[in-house]
């Protein structure tokens, strides 16, 4: 190991580390955990949107947004294991070694996708059978992965329990535009639970488009637009 | 060595937590999702032979007496009974398609005519291998019976960019017919 100050470089970029710890503790201290925790909540769904600002996770969202009952179920099961592997993930956080973190965040993602899985397949089976792959896959969903790494591993449970419920709403949120605007524009009218409640006469022909996979690239460009207009005007106001 | 321990062991407990709660999950869901995967099999059923108003399952044992050898050992046959009177048979087959096993329900009549055929679960391409799948292709089993041959390029045409679902699919059919032809031996 002559000439090569790897030691070093490790000692102080642990000294870096717990002096960051450090601040962040006091900030927790200055600031008050619950307010903090709000503006954790409140970044995931706006500044910090996993899908519209992070861009991960896009991949599921793209494919099941068609439907607005899609984007409910598929939101619902996202945010569950989200928040559940957040939690649970800050609360071991300390006992976790570095070296195999993240294979213990893979086992603890799939074991509350399985879960999910099973009870959908029990109790949900239509919207179940609709979703398909995409329930299984939300083991390797990056926002989860992300948010573990990212987020639950590194902060206390209250504001980890936050930044999942904040990235999970937020997942929701561009979901449910998503899913009810290529429903509505792509079939003429949004069905939930097998009731119609939102129809555009028969008088509107269906744009297709909407349906296909180029109708998701197409309103997800436009949702992410609306976010920077949005963004501008409250940076310059 | 120490530490190469802890690793091991933080896994170790992790896993076994992880699956503790997956099986206490699955005891707890199993009896739901049974009655699904009965409910569907009953729907099958129904429209694979819409003639039968209640189904009864072949058990194994009656099975091995009649001499057949199930091709997949989940192949499941179901009597069709319209009052105390036999309405023909349902027999739910897997034969491997394009993207893995396929499960098909084939519906045959008490004159021995294939009645209709229900994809119940599929892993083929969607837009490709799924073609086969279409009403225009499926209605060339309709009517079929035993002796007849019921094979791509003899009797069946293929869908062009779906042969090898095609081809699953006649399978399937085929093996359904056997399975009658022996039933009714």
């Amino acid at each position: 190991m002559n000439g090569w100050p790897r030691n070093d470089v490790i000692a102080r970029s642990e000294a870096t580390w717990r002096s960051l710890l450090k601040t962040m503790a006091q900030t927790e201290q200055k600031q008050g955990i619950f307010s903090l925790a709000y503006k954790d909540f409140k970044a995931g769904i706006l500044m910090e949107n996993p899908l519209l600002v992070l861009a991960v996770g896009l991949c599921s969202a793209l494919a099941v947004s068609t439907r607005f009952e899609n984007a409910i179920f598929m939101g619902i099961a996202a945010t569950f294991v989200l928040l559940c592997s957040n939690t649970l993930i800050s609360l071991i956080r300390k006992q976790v070694p570095d070296q195999i973190r993240i294979p213990i965040f893979i086992v603890i993602i799939a074991s509350f996708v399985t879960i999910v899985d099973l009870v959908m397949k029990g109790y949900f089976i239509a919207a179940y059978e609709r979703l398909g792959v995409w329930i299984p896959l939300i083991v390797v969903n990056c926002i989860i992965l992300g948010r573990a790494e990212a987020f639950a591993y590194k902060n206390t449970i209250t504001r980890s329990i936050a930044d999942g419920l904040g990235m999970g709403a937020g997942f929701t949120l561009v979901l449910l535009i998503m899913g009810g605007i290529r429903e509505l524009f792509g079939t003429g009218k949004i069905v939930l639970f097998d009731k119609t409640i939102l129809s555009l006469g028969s008088a509107f022909q269906p744009a297709q488009i909407f349906i296909l996979f180029p109708g998701a690239f197409i309103v997800f460009g436009f949702l992410i637009g609306f976010l920077n207009i949005i963004k501008e005007r409250t940076s310059n106001g | 060595m120490r530490d190469n321990l802890r690793i091991g062991l933080t896994l170790m407990i992790i896993c076994l937590v992880a699956a503790g709660a997956l099986g206490v999950t699955y005891v707890f869901t199993k009896g739901q999702i049974d009655k699904q995967i009965k409910i569907k099999q009953d729907a099958a059923n129904i429209q694979a032979l819409p003639v039968a108003k209640i189904f009864k399952q072949v058990n194994p044992a009656q099975i091995k007496k009649k001499g057949i050898k199930l091709v997949n050992e989940q192949d499941k046959i179901f009597q069709g009974l319209n009052g105390d009177s036999n309405a023909g048979y349902t027999f739910v087959v897997h034969p491997r398609g394009y993207g893995g096993i396929m499960e098909v329900a084939v519906g045959i009549s008490a004159e021995g005519k294939v009645k209709a055929v229900v994809i119940i679960l599929n892993r083929e391409t969607p837009g490709l291998g799924d073609q086969a799948f279409k009403p225009n292709f499926i209605k060339q089993f309709i009517g079929s019976s035993p002796k007849d041959k019921v094979e791509v390029k003899k009797d069946i045409d293929a869908v062009s960019g779906a042969t090898i679902s095609s081809k699953g699919l006649t399978k399937g059919v085929r093996t359904a017919l056997d399975y009658y032809k022996k039933i009714n031996d």
